[in-house]
């Protein structure tokens, strides 16, 4: 139990979204509801793990003053062939994403991740450093377009993207309260901003409770 | 294929032109002008501090 | 549709960063002051409009031809990186005032989400020349006005009683919330 709320803790404070602002582009424009987040997400955990395996696993041999150039290529490569997969299996996700998806590729956390981490650790711990860190993004993600969905229509939604049937469905505000300006613009930056307040408020919080000790 | 031999000009053409980039130094007068990009943890970005060691390793 | 109405919806309507939230790493890192926001948007500008006819002229007179159409978003991203180095290293070499005001911010613009927009839009929406022109022009064209009128903000919000929690960041994309909405009164002008 402690273990996971030092996870979670770890998540807030050192959050890649909301805590160094990387990503940000297609976290404002997909968080509209769930779906999208969570195919986003996965998405994102996908590649993110892959560029790290593979970026680890030739760090050796690419020469040092090519590295980014070599990168770029392998991160490319995997984006499209995710591309391709989600427009052949779940043709739901590749309509509502549109061309965020071919956009992963400039996602600052997976070249930043390659460069910062993959290549310089091992294989296993590149792997597990993916996987975290597109664990932290896709939660990041759910939280931001959980508060919009809700706060615009009510109602939280999943859909089987592979075959369109609807897994769940709850209606949490009736929709006489619902506020639609969470859908558009003015409601993707303020939720934004609210939560990045919350994470920054949070980090500035953290010092003053070890002194306090 | 085409499709690999089109991938290893395009790539070749690009580490190419990175190289040659990285190896030429700054006119005079730049050397201490930063971008002013506060907050900036993009590690692959040119101007960051990550990428300046290497600069001073190849010159 | 005709150039103008292309141009004005592309610069003020459906302005690339408040409506399609894109570009938004070099808003919120380059635009605490009004002389490095004009720099960079001159910048974004020049790398659009170069990478933007490179990667059509190569699109359809190389991948279309060899039926290599899969291969777009990897030429497009490598073309947009050359680009970038090839200018900043043309920059270094020939032109020390250009480099000191725009080259510094280059290395910036590759993983720059607008300019990969822009080179995917031109193919999917199927623009001809000309239009892929003006649309290119004009997407950064509003990129650097927004840029520019955040940076008059922000310089001004320096000084600002801000709580804690706030400053930095946060309230910068309160700002960006308020200009948005501003925007989208625009919709319907023309």
């Amino acid at each position: 139990m402690k273990s996971i709320l030092n996870y979670g803790l770890n998540l807030l404070k050192e959050n890649p979204v909301f805590g160094l602002y990387l990503g940000i582009c297609s976290t404002l424009a997909i968080t509209i509801n769930l779906n999208n987040a969570l195919g986003m997400g996965v998405s994102v955990i996908a590649i993110l793990t892959v560029s790290n395996i593979i970026i680890s696993l030739i760090r050796n041999i690419t020469p040092d003053e090519i590295r980014i150039p070599v990168y770029i290529v392998v991160i490319a490569t995997l984006v499209k062939a995710v591309e391709l997969l989600i427009k052949a299996y779940a043709p739901a996700i590749d309509a509502a994403l549109g061309v965020f998806i071919p956009l992963i590729v400039v996602n600052c956390i997976i070249l930043g991740r390659a460069e910062a981490f993959a290549s310089k650790n091992g294989v296993a711990a590149s792997a597990l450093d993916g996987l975290n860190m597109g664990v932290a993004y896709t939660l990041s993600l759910v939280a931001m377009s959980l508060i919009r969905q809700i706060l615009a229509t009510g109602i939280v939604n999943f859909t089987n993207p592979f075959t369109n049937v609807e897994v769940f469905s709850v209606t949490l505000i009736p929709s006489q309260f619902t506020i639609p300006i969470f859908s558009g613009p003015i409601g993707a930056f303020l939720t934004f901003a609210l939560l990045a307040a919350g994470v920054s408020a949070i980090r500035n919080h953290q010092p003053k409770l070890k002194e306090a000790k | 294929m085409e499709a690999i031999l089109y991938l290893a000009a395009l790539g070749g053409f690009y580490g190419l032109v990175y190289f040659l980039n990285h190896k030429t130094p700054r006119p005079e007068g730049c050397e201490e002008i930063e971008a002013t990009c506060s907050s900036c943890s993009l590690g692959h970005c040119g101007n960051h501090p990550s990428q300046q060691i290497k600069e001073i390793k190849n010159a | 549709m005709e150039l103008f109405s292309l141009f004005f919806s592309a610069v003020v309507i459906n302005n690339v960063v408040l409506t399609k939230f894109l570009g938004m790493c070099p808003l919120l890192g380059v635009s605490r002051k009004t002389s490095s926001a004009l720099g960079m948007g001159a910048a974004v500008v020049f790398v659009i409009f170069g990478s933007s006819v490179f990667t059509y002229i190569l699109y359809y007179n190389v991948l279309v031809p060899l039926s290599l159409e899969y291969m777009d978003l990897i030429t497009f991203i490598l073309v947009i990186a050359a680009f970038v180095q090839f200018v900043e290293l043309v920059l270094k070499k020939y032109s020390t005032v250009l480099y000191k005001a725009l080259g510094i911010y280059l290395p910036l613009i590759t993983t720059n989400c607008v300019v990969l927009y822009v080179t995917l839009i031109n193919i999917t929406e199927g623009f001809t020349f000309v239009e892929m022109v003006v649309y290119s022009l004009a997407t950064p064209i509003g990129f650097m006005m927004v840029l520019y009128i955040f940076s008059t903000i922000r310089e001004r919000l320096d000084y600002a009683d801000v709580p804690n929690a706030f400053k930095g960041n946060p309230i910068a994309l309160i700002v960006a919330a308020i200009m948005a909405g501003i925007f989208t009164s625009f919709v319907g002008l023309i």
